[in-house]
């Protein structure tokens, strides 16, 4: 599924990520721990290819296919879907209109709209999010709750194959997180993708039960183990690992 | 479409509806009564003014699509007028529009709303002058002017207001945006590539004017 071998990162000519090896199987959950500042959130931009952050070696591929010079818009059509701590506002662009847009990049013949506005549909009913969310400016003021389940309605629509998920908990109330995170696992049910997901806490995996546990020290994995290496960051910190 | 044909110099209407089409390199109308324009065609360096007599009312929506103009567009208003004004320009070459308002009597109630898309080689410069006359009363003017930068082109507001009365409510806002990288990303990332990604951006520039108030006087 996703692989990425000695990778090393860039942001304004600082190396953040140095060195950094993941392996995720199909199916699998991976979260990545560790405490601010030592790039977790650095992984996901450079997969997604986000404009600032510059791969300067290692290769990163998913599916067996090197990812590394795609563009953004490519990366997402082969199936990997981001979920950032603070989804972006646009304004004046509605949710209608940009996944409307998105599906047709996926599809060779444009999507006929009685579908599209039936699968929107169901999926608002789905994920139980009011079907005016549809015609809203995307993450226009929304609350922290509302934009987390905002970008949850782009993600059953768009259907990834795999989910990174960058401190999904930030911004969010135990409940917020708890309706956030069955409606990911109910996907991951249904749909059976990779989910790697960035967190401090233990709080998330709780709900998003991870395979595998990863800490991140100056860039890259010093621990990997299993769920109960989270637990025991969430006994004794990050102190061990700084 | 129903045109209305500006070929003299100085000619008086009223109540007219339509896109009004100017044939002089200068012209001066004067209209009463509720009026319409849903759009204006003009020469590169044409001058028009319209003057509101007493009581009449300006519905105006000028639409300009990657046109070279020099404008010069003059509206002056007598008393107890009511404007609603959207112009629309979309760009890719030089443009530049001088446009003047004159509240000449009492009770004008006026509201001026520019919206520029500049893309590839465009220059736009845009002058509003809203002049408020001496010892006059109650009038209200609000003028705002917002641009979009798609690239790297220039785009230039010189709002001014010179209120000579104490009895007035004005308020002019300029605000120029380029495209926000973080907003490009984020569309990409949902698969959307640069080209079209922009393309909404701009469509949801357009729309936020439209529920702003720029789409009220489309209907």
């Amino acid at each position: 599924m996703l692989t990425i071998k000695n990778l090393n990162v860039q942001v304004l000519d600082q190396e953040i990520i140095k060195d950094f090896n993941l392996n995720m199987k199909d199916g699998e959950i991976h979260a990545l721990m560790g405490p601010n500042g030592v790039g977790k959130s650095t992984i996901c931009k450079a997969i997604m290819k986000s404009p600032e952050y510059q791969i300067t070696n290692g290769i990163i591929t998913f599916n067996e296919k090197v990812i590394n010079n795609l563009n953004t818009d490519e990366i997402s059509k082969l199936g990997i879907y981001y979920i950032s701590q603070n989804p972006t506002t646009i304004e004046g662009v509605t949710n209608a209109e940009m996944l409307r847009m998105a599906l047709n990049a996926r599809r060779e013949e444009k999507l006929n709209i009685f579908e599209f506005n039936k699968k929107c549909n169901e999926i608002c009913e789905k994920i139980n999010l009011p079907k005016n969310f549809l015609h809203r400016a995307i993450n226009d003021g929304m609350s922290g709750g509302e934009r987390k389940k905002n970008e949850l309605l782009h993600l059953w629509m768009l259907e990834p194959k795999l989910i990174l998920l960058d401190e999904l908990d930030s911004g969010l109330d135990i409940d917020a997180l708890k309706i956030v995170s069955s409606s990911i696992m109910e996907y991951y049910k249904e749909k059976k993708p990779s989910i790697l997901i960035i967190t401090h806490h233990n709080q998330i995996l709780e709900e998003i039960k991870p395979d595998w546990v990863h800490i991140l020290k100056n860039g890259h994995i010093i621990k990997s183990g299993e769920k109960s290496l989270a637990l025991e960051i969430e006994k004794s910190g990050f102190k061990e690992y700084l | 479409m129903n045109k209305i044909i500006v070929d003299e110099y100085e000619k008086n209407w009223s109540q007219i509806n339509g896109c009004l089409e100017v044939k002089k390199e200068d012209a001066h109308i004067h209209l009463s009564g509720n009026n319409k324009i849903t759009d204006i065609l003009i020469n590169s360096s044409n001058k028009l003014t319209i003057t509101l007599e007493k009581n009449a009312s300006l519905n105006l929506n000028a639409n300009w699509f990657k046109e070279k103009k020099d404008l010069e567009i003059i509206l002056n208003c007598e008393s107890n007028t009511n404007v609603k004004s959207h112009c629309y320009i979309e760009t890719d070459k030089h443009f530049q529009l001088n446009f003047k308002i004159n509240l000449e009597g009492d009770q004008n109630k006026c509201e001026i709303l520019f919206s520029v898309v500049t893309e590839k080689e465009g220059n736009c410069l845009i002058k509003t002058m809203g002049k408020i006359a001496k010892n006059t009363k109650e009038n209200e003017l609000s003028e705002e002017i917002k641009g979009l930068s798609l690239g790297n082109p220039s785009i230039t507001f010189i709002p001014e207001l010179i209120v000579d009365s104490m009895d007035v409510i004005a308020n002019h806002n300029a605000t120029i945006k380029c495209i926000d990288e973080t907003e490009l990303f984020y569309l990409k990332s949902k698969g959307i590539k640069k080209e079209d990604a922009i393309l909404l951006i701009k469509q949801g520039f357009l729309n936020q004017l439209k529920t702003q108030g720029g789409g009220k006087n489309e209907s």
